[in-house]
């Protein structure tokens, strides 16, 4: 598959954060982030999301399937515009192991459970500890206790939900979907909680706790598709990767022969979708400098750059 | 039973334009009783290929039919006979999706006034879904229904039917999932074994195969929380057996559109299926505008079946754009694609699916550019337009004797030709009594049904049709009995006429008074009609998927 050509510059959109390294039409006025709502099923994310996005209730409940994208901008009160690009994501069990496919550069994660039901309160603590684990590491992270309509069947105490987001640096709040109560409170107060561009750092930043890996790879190595998985999987469980995550990642590849010129443009422009910012020679040697943003999207590299390249000289 | 083959039909060439027209010498042994519609009941036992099935059919004598002749006994009381009337909503309209009857369970006597049951479970015994009633309720039954399955697999055989009395209890193992139909419909077994073989890949698309190694880590394994959420999914599908001849043809349908204005929607397809898209396909309800796979990958009539079902039945795709995870059993049942899904309208949607699990946003402007086409084009309001206006019309077919281009609709607005005056007069149906007919190109993969006329009116009428055109349908490709070219089936109910070629399948059913040489003429006329519109009512060119 070559869908791959348009990720660099859908990166700086999923990267969730305002991001001068990408471009892409941030500036400190209008942030863009990605928010993903994650929960038990049946606790209303839907619900909460409707509310905000059309302002909208549907009491008949519609099962989500996958996740679905909806966005919706808001209007600070110091004339900042910030987009949510929210994603929904569905409940259900068969979920819980591709929810990584949503969260993955999210900037803001709202957990919402149902102020009525434990199980959905330990559900989002386990959301909780996911993020913590896998998430970004600056991620922004909302407790929701949604159904605070119906206070006659609480069976989770404000206190608790309380004491939970505190003990982890949460931001709490109780909400409606069905009155519409704190609905529109909850994401201005995510606004708000935002980091700026002017916070940001910076690939070079000295603040950066570890050094950028720089990561080298033999031409003749690359070719098959299954070594360029293989790499990807063996360094992800290196532990200064997951600190890399909403990082760039720089890949050197190093050829051993002098590749053809036409090999060599095909390789540049083919390259070019996944930011090649440099080639050259150094000595005998081709030399190929890849930018990725972000480390994860290595395996979807391979098909159609790598593949027309010669096997060996 | 009143059906006749032939097999003297000179070979056919391989050129579609060049068979030789239906003729009536071919029916020369029409039987003359007018009899009863069921006479199904003998092929079960009669096929020589499985010859454990025929020991299950009813039959006593060998060891094993002792045995089943016990459990016939338990569901004849487990499950009452019913003449009673069908509960379930009958039209589209008022069909109600989702869990219905979710209180019942196997004592209660609504329950067992079911006419016709499914059941998954897995291999111990454990529930997975049934069509009516409360899962977990019916723990017991589920029970009783493993223990058949395993009584009879421990004697190293395999229980494929049983009947007793009016129902017939369909088997279908898949692993460790067991699929059962308990009904009193009448349905051949082949087509009851076809349905369970969708409920099956339903399961897939929604979870994959590889739920299966979650039973062989824990045979125990309880897998009703993994398709939380999804019996409306099922329901659906189970409703779709009355009324979606896809379901037993293994075909799809395509919506009746001008042939410039398909040819708009698929060539902006195929851009984005060239960006690296796997499929890219777009639909108005269960029937396909254009579609589009990436090189050399083929999308499967059942696939697309299952898909279709699957997002139409899912309400919260309406809401907004998603990303869902959906596998494609016969394209690769043990892992997941992704498929971005957008509805346009509440009728059209397009599906783009790719492996890629990143690719959402380049989807979503994949999905921006195709809207923007669609618009400009006008396949939107055309699609629109179709579903109002319908497509081909039983009453609008034209006389044989036919030259110049033909388009649908052409002949709608002309009451003056005599055919036509003279079935509007009776009121009933086209030529020659011709009340309705289904087409289906082999080499397409596609099928196209005519629009439903008077007196084929009501949703009963027209699932009682489809339940006899798919007794047609497994009778024809009954392996047992040979592959039929042809069979003109006389009931009293419906004139059946049954055509397969190398090319085409057509079946049409008539009035019960109908005249044999004059339906035979008739059958040709609609083929002539299907060849002279074919490209409003087919996709052409999307032939690489077939092979």
């Amino acid at each position: 598959m070559g869908c791959g050509s348009s990720f660099p510059d859908r990166d700086s959109r999923q990267l969730g954060r305002p991001n001068s390294e990408n471009g892409g039409g941030q500036d400190a006025r209008n942030l863009r982030v990605k928010l993903v709502l994650l929960g038990d099923s049946g606790v209303g994310k839907s619900c909460i999301v409707l509310r905000f996005v059309r302002g909208q209730f549907d009491a008949t409940s519609k099962v989500t399937v996958g996740a679905s994208f909806l966005s919706q901008t808001i209007a600070l009160q110091d004339s900042t515009t910030v987009k949510f690009e929210i994603w929904d994501t569905a409940g259900q069990e068969r979920y819980a192991a591709l929810a990584p496919l949503y969260y993955r550069g999210a900037a803001v994660a709202v957990i919402v459970y149902d102020i009525t039901s434990p199980e959905s309160f330990s559900k989002a603590q386990y959301w909780v500890k996911e993020l913590q684990k896998h998430g970004s590491p600056d991620i922004v992270m909302a407790l929701v206790g949604n159904k605070a309509d119906l206070q006659e069947k609480r069976e989770v105490a404000v206190q608790d939900g309380t004491d939970y987001a505190e003990k982890n640096g949460m931001f709490f709040i109780e909400t409606s979907a069905k009155t519409a109560d704190n609905i529109n409170e909850l994401f201005e107060e995510i606004a708000k909680r935002l980091p700026r561009p002017s916070d940001k750092k910076t690939f070079w930043s000295k603040e950066r706790e570890r050094p950028p890996l720089i990561l080298s790879w033999s031409l003749s190595h690359l070719l098959p598709t299954n070594k360029a998985k293989t790499f990807s999987k063996r360094s992800t469980t290196k532990p200064p990767l997951d600190q890399f995550l909403s990082l760039f990642n720089l890949i050197t590849v190093v050829s051993f022969h002098p590749p053809q010129s036409s090999n060599f443009i095909s390789l540049s422009s083919n390259a070019a979708q996944y930011s090649l910012s440099a080639h050259g020679i150094i000595g005998g040697f081709q030399f190929y400098t890849v930018i990725l943003p972000f480390f994860d999207y290595l395996p979807a590299i391979p098909s159609s750059g790598f593949h027309q390249l010669p096997s060996s000289s | 039973m009143s059906e006749m083959s032939s097999s003297e039909l000179d070979p056919e060439p391989p050129i579609r334009l060049h068979l030789p027209p239906l003729s009536p010498s071919l029916f020369d042994a029409e039987p003359s009783d007018l009899q009863q519609p069921n006479g199904s009941a003998a092929r079960h036992s009669s096929d020589p290929s499985s010859s454990t099935s025929s020991g299950y059919a009813g039959e006593r004598g060998s060891s094993t039919a002792t045995t089943v002749s016990q459990v016939e006994e338990v569901l004849h009381n487990e499950i009452q006979e019913i003449t009673i009337h069908d509960p379930q909503p009958l039209s589209h309209s008022s069909w109600l999706p989702g869990k219905r009857h979710g209180d019942e369970d196997d004592a209660s006597i609504s329950w067992r006034r079911r006419k016709k049951h499914f059941f998954v479970l897995s291999h111990s015994g454990k529930p997975i879904y049934s069509r009516y009633g409360d899962e977990h309720k019916l723990a017991g039954f589920s029970a009783t229904l493993q223990a058949i399955i395993s009584f009879v697999e421990n004697g190293a055989d395999h229980v494929k039917l049983v009947r007793a009395g009016k129902h017939q209890v369909v088997f279908l193992v898949k692993g460790p999932i067991y699929l059962v139909c308990i009904c009193c419909t009448e349905e051949p077994y082949e087509s009851l074994r076809g349905q369970l073989e969708l409920i099956h890949g339903q399961i897939i698309v929604i979870l994959t195969k590889s739920v299966n190694r979650c039973f062989e880590k824990n045979p125990k394994f309880d897998m009703t929380p993994l398709l939380g959420g999804t019996d409306i999914v099922f329901s659906s599908l189970i409703h779709s057996f009355s009324w979606n001849p896809a379901t037993f043809l293994h075909a799809y349908t395509c919506l009746p559109l001008a042939y410039a204005t398909r040819q708009a929607a698929g060539a902006i397809l195929q851009d984005v299926a060239d960006s690296g898209v796997l499929f890219a396909i777009l639909m108005c309800r269960h029937k396909v505008i254009s579609l589009v796979g990436a090189q050399k990958a083929s999308l499967h009539p059942d696939d697309m079946l299952l898909l279709a079902n699957f997002v139409m039945s899912s309400e919260s795709f309406r809401t907004s754009e998603a990303f869902s995870p959906v596998c494609l059993p016969r394209y690769n049942a043990l892992a997941f694609l992704y498929a971005y899904i957008h509805f346009f309208d509440d009728d059209t949607y397009l599906m783009l699916l790719t492996t890629s699990s990143d690719a959402f946003y380049h989807l979503k402007d994949c999905r921006i550019s195709i809207e923007t086409v669609l618009l400009k084009s006008n396949v939107l309001s055309e699609a629109q337009r179709s579903l109002v206006d319908g497509g081909m019309r039983v009453e609008d077919l034209p006389p044989l004797p036919y030259s110049g281009s033909s388009h649908l609709g052409q002949h709608r607005l002309t009451s003056d030709s005599p055919e036509r005056l003279r079935e509007s007069d009776c009121g009933i149906g086209g030529a020659a009594g011709l009340w309705h007919f289904i087409y289906r190109s082999i080499y397409l993969d596609q099928y196209i049904s005519s629009e439903f006329s008077s007196p084929i009116n009501t949703p009963k009428q027209q699932k009682r049709l489809y339940r006899a055109y798919q007794k047609l349908f497994a009778s024809m490709h009954d392996k047992g009995l040979g592959p039929h070219k042809t069979q003109f089936r006389r009931d009293e109910n419906y004139v059946l006429l049954c055509w397969v070629t190398q090319d085409f399948e057509l079946y049409a059913a008539f009035d019960p008074l109908a005249d044999k040489a004059l339906a035979i003429k008739t059958c040709n006329r609609v083929c002539q009609w299907v060849k002279d519109v074919e490209n409003e009512i087919f996709l052409l060119g999307a032939s690489p998927f077939s092979w």
